[in-house]
């Protein structure tokens, strides 16, 4: 079991209650209010705190915005903070900021994190917690809330042994498999990534573009990395549903992106329809064909193919050009001369 | 035969290459062989060739580029030379009407240009290793 101390900041915290003994008095800041109060946090990203911390709540009051902290004591705009991590509570969103430092805190995933539960599921266990979420609607309890998410990931995850599905308070008669990895590896290509030329003339005329699975849209590597070992792999942490990729050049890391790969299933959630177009929103990043493409004018300084007639003096100086009809260049006493000439000519040369 | 010597820095593909005349030699030079024309190789003990790397000859009107000059025993150099046919022939180049089929950026709008003809495309497939699966994956908290 993993036990990190570090500083917390929970400013984005999905929401807390103000309660006087065990009942709710107010779930909004608009008020003034004596000691004695309860601030009971729901805590976000399934992170559980296990010793008292410090704790600093900013907030706007009749306008004012005011500080808490759990160090202060007696006085008429200050509330002693009582932190209990057992309670759960719907959002209020008067409070701006909530600071917990020092706090003691348990990582959310398998036998290190012993507070939530990572499974794999199935139909029949998502109806099977509709169900169980319905009934205990009827009581006013919202198993919804021990939900931290419901994620599809595009990839077979691995699992270990089945065990209860648990929400909160209540062990479901229903079971999934337990997950044994957070993080998931893939590599996507690892090759050379050719120029036309395969030296460092390629380097200057060339445009590489990476069509990759999930990445909004085309990367543009830089050209100076042509004609090396281009590796690209994807690492997915299901947990946080951060997927990283990693783009390496003769094993040398040069540069990270960001994707997500897991999407929301709409399936329990209330506002589904947002759920349904991020949904496929997402899916339809996921490429039939993901590619690099090396895009190449093989003609190094902008040359252009062109049909012209004219003189030298239709250029200017520093051009390149090229001919080829040399029926106007009549050869005078020297053949070879103008077989050498020729060859420059219909090559390019600049003006 | 007089032979006008230059330090020459343009590209060797250049039409009007730049001489500086304020830099520029003028030898009187015994070539012992001249039925080629086209590259002249000779021996000579004028040091001038190794500092050099282009010459004009007004006799033969040909220019050249001093492609490799060797030092040899006896205070000798083996100097060989190549005809730059785009000066030699440069007068005749620029009088006449040429058909052009490549070109930098062009002047003006009467040439028609075509850039897509000279692009190569090469593609590489990537693994996608998230089109024939997925998992669905429940987080939740407990008590």
């Amino acid at each position: 079991m993993g036990e990190i101390v570090h500083s917390f900041d929970f400013s984005n915290v999905s929401g807390f209650t103000i309660y006087e003994n065990s009942n709710v008095v107010k779930t909004d800041s608009d008020g003034l209010y004596t000691l004695g109060f309860r601030v009971v946090f729901e805590l976000p990203n399934g992170f559980n705190v296990v010793n008292t911390p410090h704790i600093q709540l900013s907030f706007i009051q009749n306008g004012v915005s005011r500080s808490i902290d759990s160090n202060d004591s007696v006085s008429n705009n200050y509330y002693i903070c009582e932190w209990t991590s057992s309670q759960y509570l719907a959002p209020s969103s008067n409070f701006e900021s909530v600071v917990i430092a020092n706090a003691s805190i348990f990582s959310p995933f398998q036998n290190d994190y012993p507070t939530v539960r990572v499974q794999q599921v199935s139909n029949s266990n998502i109806n099977t917690i509709a169900h169980n979420r319905f009934d205990a609607q009827q009581n006013n309890a919202d198993l919804g809330k021990f939900i931290y998410s419901l994620l599809r990931y595009p990839f077979k995850v691995s699992t270990d042994v089945l065990a209860d599905i648990i929400l909160g308070y209540l062990v479901l008669s229903e079971q999934a498999y337990l997950i044994d990895e957070q993080f998931y590896n893939f590599e996507l290509f690892n090759g050379v990534v050719n120029g036309y030329y395969g030296d460092n003339r390629d380097v200057s005329n060339s445009e590489i573009f990476l069509f990759l699975p999930f990445y909004d849209s085309k990367y543009h590597l830089d050209s100076k990395y042509i004609n090396t070992t281009i590796k690209i792999k994807y690492r997915c942490d299901i947990l946080a549903n951060k997927c990283i990729i990693q783009i390496f050049s003769n094993d040398i890391l040069i540069d990270c992106l960001d994707v997500i790969l897991g999407y929301n299933i709409p399936y329990i959630f209330l506002t589904s329809d947002i759920y349904v177009e991020k949904t496929v929103s997402d899916t339809l990043k996921n490429f039939d064909n993901p590619k690099i493409i090396v895009e190449q004018n093989l003609a190094t300084d902008n040359i252009y193919n062109i049909d012209f007639s004219g003189s030298i003096s239709d250029f200017s100086n520093g051009d390149f050009v090229a001919i080829d009809d040399f029926s106007v260049i009549k050869p005078t006493e020297n053949n070879e001369d103008f077989e050498r000439l020729f060859d420059i000519l219909e090559k390019g040369f600049y003006i | 035969m007089i032979v006008y010597l230059y330090n020459m820095i343009d590209d060797k593909r250049k039409l009007n290459k730049t001489l500086d005349i304020q830099t520029m030699l003028t030898k009187n030079f015994v070539f012992k062989d001249v039925s080629n024309v086209n590259n002249l190789n000779t021996y000579t003990t004028q040091f001038d060739f190794h500092i050099y790397n282009y010459l004009y000859i007004p006799e033969l009107k040909r220019y050249y580029f001093i492609d490799s000059v060797d030092i040899l025993n006896n205070d000798r150099l083996y100097v060989q030379m190549s005809t730059d046919y785009l000066m030699t022939y440069k007068t005749l180049i620029d009088n006449s009407i040429l058909h052009f089929v490549k070109s930098s950026v062009p002047k003006g709008d009467k040439i028609i240009f075509d850039k897509k003809d000279n692009i190569n495309v090469k593609t590489y497939n990537i693994n996608n290793p998230f089109k024939n699966s997925y998992s669905d994956v429940l987080i939740t908290i407990k008590g």
